[in-house]
């Protein structure tokens, strides 16, 4: 109780602190804040500052709260001195002078007279036991004064835990006053700690409308910034809008930052719409009503189920529930599943996507299969989005920098040696490359342009495994490998690629 | 374990009456200074909480297995006990031995359950601790949310199409400890799986005669208000709100044993006042804890939480489940944002004044409801 004064007294403070504010939100919560001053002056009166720890022993009830409990509290500790005074005050009006106050366990306090002075009895003494040289009376005042002193210990502690359930009961029946004011306190200190986080990281305030565009300049992933290098996130820019922007295409290799591109853009809206400062150096966003994401599915494979099937009841989800007023991510669906039916799939989503008459939601789709990238023709609202790769003689670099356009490079091979993969597997990996291109060459002199998509999509799919060995890859410890498990590791990967 | 009844000594009737009643439950028995478990949850919870196993006479030839705990450090077995998904009853004694002659009355005076913990050291105090009932009739549903900790109560109806996924959503919003559930809704084993898969809640079923839908049960002891906070009105189109708020309601009194003073009111939202977030958009933007080890760090939140308070760091989580779409609402907020950020002196002064103030919520529910 004590601490919910101490917190509680701090809020006429709070109070003042906030009269001079401007924006409503701030006025209307210093309107509404209840200083609740009643409650904590009544536990500042009533409960020491310190009390014990049980609330059944005493010693929590302030003197000056309550004159009953002041008395009885007085009489246990100055008991005797009552007594004294008693005696002295009955010597004095009765002019008795060997009058005497004394106690046994079985009658309690009396008032002892020798029989000398037994005339000098005023009729207010009651007598109670008569002893060979004197008697012993009482009195209504020394019955009193007994009361409060015998077991006055037990009295305070009873008296005190009455009172205290008392004051509880005061205040329980404000419980309503202290939940709102303690709702308003949190809400100040969530405002205010936005403020802070927009101070520490440099966001800026979004303009919010409904206007159905999402507009951001130098947008960043407010986590990942966080985790790397100061300075060293790579800034983008974003555009979806209602018309010629609905969805984005966005290829370029695995591990060039795509998902993190995507995920920004999201959390950016979404940060927006909790009313919290974002990180970009503008940001105008139309809310969205609804956010998805698809995004990889290793997490569900313990369900049991396929990942390709998972796959699809998420985007079935999607295509019943998103609105025009959605923003959706979709990150490499159709991976689950062969080329062909991944590539058919995906396309066919990301019409459905597009087309005002189906959904015509803002989306951020991310994709390998390169094929999608004519759909930018073809789709009115489609727009192509790469991630810019800086090619330095055999190796690349991922500048992490969203640009316009499609690319048909996948840098498989690259992010495998980026990734660690033997030389020996790379060297090996190029070599079949070159064979596989050279076929696919010879095949297109052969055969339509049908048959050159269905063999550019598997040999994506190789490239694909490429990656996928290199991530494999990545999460070995070389520090904890056996040169047996080393080897086995080697065995495997081949497995893989064959 | 079987026991003779009849041939038991007079207080450990009592105790197997009492057991018999909170048969899910751990039995927390008071003698004295202790709380004693007999027979089969002395067994389990000497092995749970590894604490000595003895014996009690109790009237039988052999003796009752029996384990205890200390009344001053219970808190910390409850606690343990709880974490390992198991529900404990509390028998006290109600009379003072020094006053009652013979055996003195003992009862139930509350059973702690995952999503009812009030004790601070099993709470995340940055964090709500939700119970949730969720009523299934037919395709639809009815979902009452409630943290006994802080007084927290809402309420909303799936209605729509494609309702699972929605009811999904409402879960991953509020991440309940605890779901206490109809039998339609405990029986539909594959959606209960995707329940458990997610965050793997103690469910608890309780019979559809506690999920009624008169309103009358729920009308007087609360303040129902809508997303405005305006008083409620249309509960005639809420039946199955209404449904889901009684369940948890009774099931609230059945274990806190008391009214809760400080749960008194009951905000009735729709689903549509915030921005919707799938369960896999909420996890794969890693808004509140990490896909991979379920922490806080590298999340949205932990970037974002510089609260002063217990408070502020539970709304802040809040906020950051339920996005706004109202775009006055989201300026409002903005604006306020915009007024501290801007005025250093007025931030300072608020920010020097909230790291004074405590746990207010939690300090209410500790002192004026135990």
């Amino acid at each position: 109780m004590i601490s919910l004064k101490t917190s509680l007294s701090n809020l006429p403070e709070l109070k003042s602190i906030l009269s001079n504010t401007k924006s409503k939100m701030l006025s209307n919560l210093y309107e509404n804040l209840d200083e609740l001053k009643d409650i904590t002056e009544l536990i500042e009166k009533a409960i020491i500052d310190d009390p014990p720890i049980t609330i059944k022993e005493g010693g929590i009830i302030k003197s000056g709260y309550n004159k009953e409990l002041d008395e009885y509290k007085k009489a246990s500790i100055e008991g005797k001195s009552w007594i004294v005074n008693i005696e002295a005050k009955e010597r004095q009006a009765t002019g008795i002078k060997n009058l005497k106050v004394g106690y046994t366990k079985v009658f309690g306090y009396y008032i002892e007279v020798t029989k000398s002075f037994l005339s000098q009895v005023p009729d207010r003494f009651i007598r109670k036991q008569t002893l060979t040289g004197c008697e012993r009376y009482i009195t209504e005042e020394l019955k009193e004064i007994e009361d409060k002193v015998l077991g006055a210990e037990e009295k305070v502690i009873n008296l005190e835990y009455e009172e205290f359930t008392k004051i509880r009961e005061m205040i329980s029946r404000q419980i309503e006053r202290i939940q709102k004011a303690s709702n308003i306190v949190a809400t100040i200190d969530v405002l205010s700690n936005f403020a802070v986080v927009a101070d520490d990281y440099e966001y800026i305030m979004p303009e919010i409308n409904n206007e159905d565009v999402i507009d951001i300049k130098d947008g960043r992933h407010p986590v990942v910034e966080r985790m790397v290098d100061r300075g060293s996130f790579v800034e983008n820019d974003t555009i979806l809008n209602q018309t010629e922007d609905r969805l984005s295409i966005i290829t370029g290799p695995n591990m060039a930052g795509k998902s993190t591109y995507m995920r920004q853009v999201a959390l950016i809206t979404l940060m927006a719409q909790i009313g919290c400062f974002v990180p970009a150096s503008y940001a105008k966003i139309g809310v969205v009503d609804k956010i998805f994401t698809r995004v990889g599915a290793s997490d569900d494979l313990s369900m049991g189920q396929s990942t390709f099937m998972v796959e699809m009841i998420e985007v079935a989800t999607i295509l019943k529930e998103a609105t025009n007023k959605s923003l959706v991510i979709l990150d490499e669906i159709g991976r689950g599943t062969s080329t062909y039916d991944g590539l058919s799939i995906a396309w066919a989503v990301a019409e459905y996507m597009v087309n005002p008459e189906t959904i015509g939601c803002k989306t951020l789709f991310a994709t390998h299969y390169h094929e999608l990238t004519s759909l930018e023709e073809k789709i009115e609202g489609i727009k192509n989005y790469q991630i810019a790769v800086k090619e330095q003689g055999d190796d690349i670099v991922f500048l992490r920098k969203i640009i316009s356009g499609g690319t048909d490079e996948s840098y498989g091979v690259h992010v495998a040696k980026l990734a660690g993969v033997p030389k020996k597997v790379l060297s090996r990996s190029n070599e079949i490359l070159k064979t596989l291109e050279k076929k696919v060459r010879i095949k297109e002199k052969q055969e339509e342009k049908e048959m050159k998509k269905q063999v550019n999509g598997q040999l994506d799919m190789y490239n694909y495994k490429l990656a996928d060995i290199a991530t494999e890859f990545n999460k070995i410890d070389v520090n904890q490998l056996t040169p047996i498990e080393a080897l086995n590791v080697i065995v495997k990967m081949k497995e893989k690629l064959k | 374990m079987t026991v003779k009844v009849e041939e038991l000594s007079p207080m450990m009737q009592c105790y197997m009456e009492k057991k018999e009643e909170y048969k899910d439950c751990i039995l927390f028995y008071r003698l004295g200074d202790f709380y004693e478990m007999f027979f089969d949850d002395a067994i389990l919870a000497s092995r749970e909480l590894e604490i000595t196993l003895t014996g009690r006479a109790c009237g039988l030839e052999e003796k009752a297995p029996m384990c205890g705990v200390p009344f001053h450090a219970v808190d910390i077995y409850i606690s343990r006990l709880i974490n390992k998904g198991y529900k404990v009853a509390i028998c006290e004694q109600l009379e003072d031995p020094k006053t009652t002659k013979g055996m003195v009355k003992r009862d139930v005076i509350r059973v702690v359950t995952p999503g009812t913990v009030i004790e601070s050291n099993m709470l995340d105090e940055k964090k709500n601790n939700y119970i949730m009932s969720v009523v299934k009739k037919g395709l639809y549903f009815g979902v009452s949310v409630c943290d006994v900790s802080t007084g927290d109560f809402y309420a909303t109806q799936i209605v729509e199409d494609n309702n699972f996924f929605k009811l999904l959503d409402e879960i991953a919003r509020y991440m309940p400890a605890e779901l206490v559930v109809n039998p339609m809704m405990k029986n539909s084993e594959v959606e209960l799986n995707q329940i458990k898969d997610r965050l793997n809640p103690c469910i608890t079923e309780v019979p559809d005669v506690d999920f009624s839908e008169e309103i009358d049960l729920i009308k007087n002891l609360y303040n129902i208000e809508d997303n405005q906070g305006r008083t409620f009105k249309e509960f005639d189109k809420h039946l199955l709100c209404i449904a889901a708020i009684n369940g948890l309601n009774k099931y609230l009194s059945d274990t806190q044993k008391i009214k809760l003073e400080h749960i008194n009111t009951i905000k009735i939202y729709e689903t549509t006042k915030y921005m919707a977030l799938d369960i896999n958009a909420r996890r794969n933007l890693e808004l509140i804890e990490r896909m991979r080890d379920k922490s806080k760090k590298g999340t949205l939140l932990w970037v974002l939480d510089k609260t002063s308070t217990s408070m502020g760091g539970r709304m802040l989580r809040r906020w950051i489940n339920d996005p706004l779409v109202d775009t006055k609402e989201i300026n409002e907020r903005l604006n306020a944002v915009k007024e501290f950020k801007e005025n250093i002196i007025l931030r300072g002064d608020v920010l020097e004044s909230l790291k004074k103030v405590y746990d207010i919520e939690r300090l209410v529910r500790k002192n004026f409801l135990w």
